[in-house]
């Protein structure tokens, strides 16, 4: 069986190409330093289009488990086309994340879906500074605003953001400690939820 | 120079690319989406892909920006003084200056949220609609249709801003907005100055204004309930002229879109 596995394999929606996804995770899963040992499942809900991005890193039973929207490798000038940077960059962040887990200090880090989205905003940030540093194009303004939507508008939040996207290392508790400290600066109420793309749209209808 | 410009004639770089509201029609994700509870449209910071969904929203402003000046500047241009009287078109320079700064403003808030000229597509139609032949459809079509909606898009916008407490977009919608309050306002008003004696005339432009109200409550883009992302402004648009019947009435006109596009794509209406 192949270290990646891609579902679906044959994508019906959008013009994606899990041959050419696989191969490109291949490539990252080296540069990011996920262990050949180790395998990658990676689900991509191709029902979601843009701008209904969202993605999840985790490790289940030894093996990187991701989970993205369609949206997030999708081109937003060509509805349904694949974008390849934008992939990259996905991949890449979620797999330095997964590495993250599999390492010990990230060991005592909650699944993706019961990260607040804080915490899930920085550490995308570590992720995709890594990201920048190893060839792939980021988009470091998106990255903070986004980070600045759940961290606050505060000169705490930049400074965190600043620390997060420069860093090579990283611990959960640390990473833990920091999203506190902007959310002691942060002026707003607590959110009332979560906005968890892949909770949301798995709901039933009924 | 040319009169009625048409929209395959305006002047883009090749970062823009076009969109056709009928590829986001027939894409087939749309209908399966429609199937999914996806819990409430409107945009808050606690909706998944809230700042996705605000920065593509931000570009959609932003290109309408431009076309609301291209509007506005060619309705200076394509009419002659007996068309049209010398001061509605002083009103239109004024708010093409008016658009020239929003078109700078909103750049500059897609920066600040991280998104680039043309990273989104560019749909076309609020130009298309500003193309009308007769002066007091652009009133009808533009000011009062158009920049409503653009009164309901800012407000919504506004609203995140302060709810996700981001000063910047706040400020920036807020300033918008009031402009946005007075071009309709000059719609309303030269509508009934324009139409004073001519009520069957008034009835015509008001037909149209309903048929791009309708155009662009976009299959429930637009409406009061918590499956529409963006939420028409009451208050506002009673500043602006419009009477309380007029704005129930396009309640009912962006109910009636939404039923329209949940019926085209296979599904029960909503409640």
């Amino acid at each position: 069986m192949a270290r990646v596995q891609i579902s679906p394999e044959t994508f019906t929606l959008v013009e994606f190409d899990a041959g050419v996804i696989a191969g490109i995770t291949e490539e990252l899963a080296a540069k990011a330093g996920v262990p050949d040992d180790v395998d990658i499942r990676i689900e991509i809900d191709e029902e979601l289009p843009l701008p209904l991005t969202g993605a999840t890193a985790d490790v289940v039973d030894g093996a990187v488990a991701l989970w993205f929207a369609g949206a997030n490798f999708e081109d937003g000038r060509h509805r349904t086309k694949f974008d390849e940077p934008v992939a990259r960059t996905e991949l890449a962040m979620s797999l330095l994340r997964a590495g993250d887990r599999l390492s010990d200090r990230f060991a005592a880090a909650p699944d993706d879906e019961d990260l607040t989205d804080g915490q899930r905003q920085a550490w995308d940030t570590f992720a995709e500074g890594r990201a920048a540093r190893l060839g792939e194009a980021t988009r470091r303004v998106r990255r903070q605003y986004l980070f600045r939507l759940y961290n606050g508008f505060t000169d705490v939040a930049d400074a965190a953001f600043d620390r997060l996207w420069s860093a090579d290392t990283f611990t959960w508790p640390e990473l833990e400690e920091l999203c506190a400290r902007c959310a002691a600066a942060d002026p707003r109420p607590q959110p009332k939820a979560r906005a968890a793309v892949r909770k949301e749209t798995l709901k039933s209808t009924g | 120079m040319k009169k009625i410009l048409p929209v395959d004639e305006l002047a883009r770089d090749s970062r823009f690319v076009r969109a056709r509201i009928e590829d986001a029609i027939t894409d087939p994700r749309q209908a399966r989406l429609a199937e999914r509870n996806t819990g409430s449209a409107k945009l808050e910071p606690d909706r998944p892909a809230a700042g996705d969904r605000a920065r593509q929203l931000m570009h959609g402003i932003f290109v309408g920006e431009i076309q609301a000046l291209e509007g506005a500047g060619r309705t200076t241009f394509d009419f002659d003084d007996e068309e049209v009287p010398f001061q509605l078109k002083l009103d239109m320079a004024r708010q093409c200056w008016d658009e020239s700064r929003h078109c700078e403003i909103s750049v500059k808030l897609a920066e600040h949220m991280g998104t680039e000229i043309g990273e989104f597509t560019e749909a076309t139609f609020l130009y298309e609609a500003a193309c009308a032949p007769d002066p007091l459809l652009r009133l009808t079509g533009v000011n009062r249709a158009l920049e409503g909606l653009a009164i309901d898009v800012f407000n919504t916008m506004k609203e995140f801003g302060d709810s996700s407490g981001d000063p910047v977009l706040a400020a920036c919608e807020d300033w918008m907005l009031a402009d946005e309050v007075t071009h309709v306002k000059m719609g309303s008003d030269w509508l009934r100055r324009l139409t004073e004696t001519d009520p069957e005339r008034r009835e015509r432009a008001l037909e149209f204004q309903r048929t791009v109200d309708k155009l662009f409550s976009l299959g429930g883009f637009r409406g009061e309930t918590d499956e529409n992302p963006i939420q028409l402004a009451r208050r506002f648009r009673e500043m602006a002229g419009f009477s309380s019947d007029e704005i129930d009435e396009l309640s009912e006109v962006a109910t009636e879109a939404q039923q329209e596009a949940r019926a085209a794509a296979g599904l029960a209406p909503s409640s």
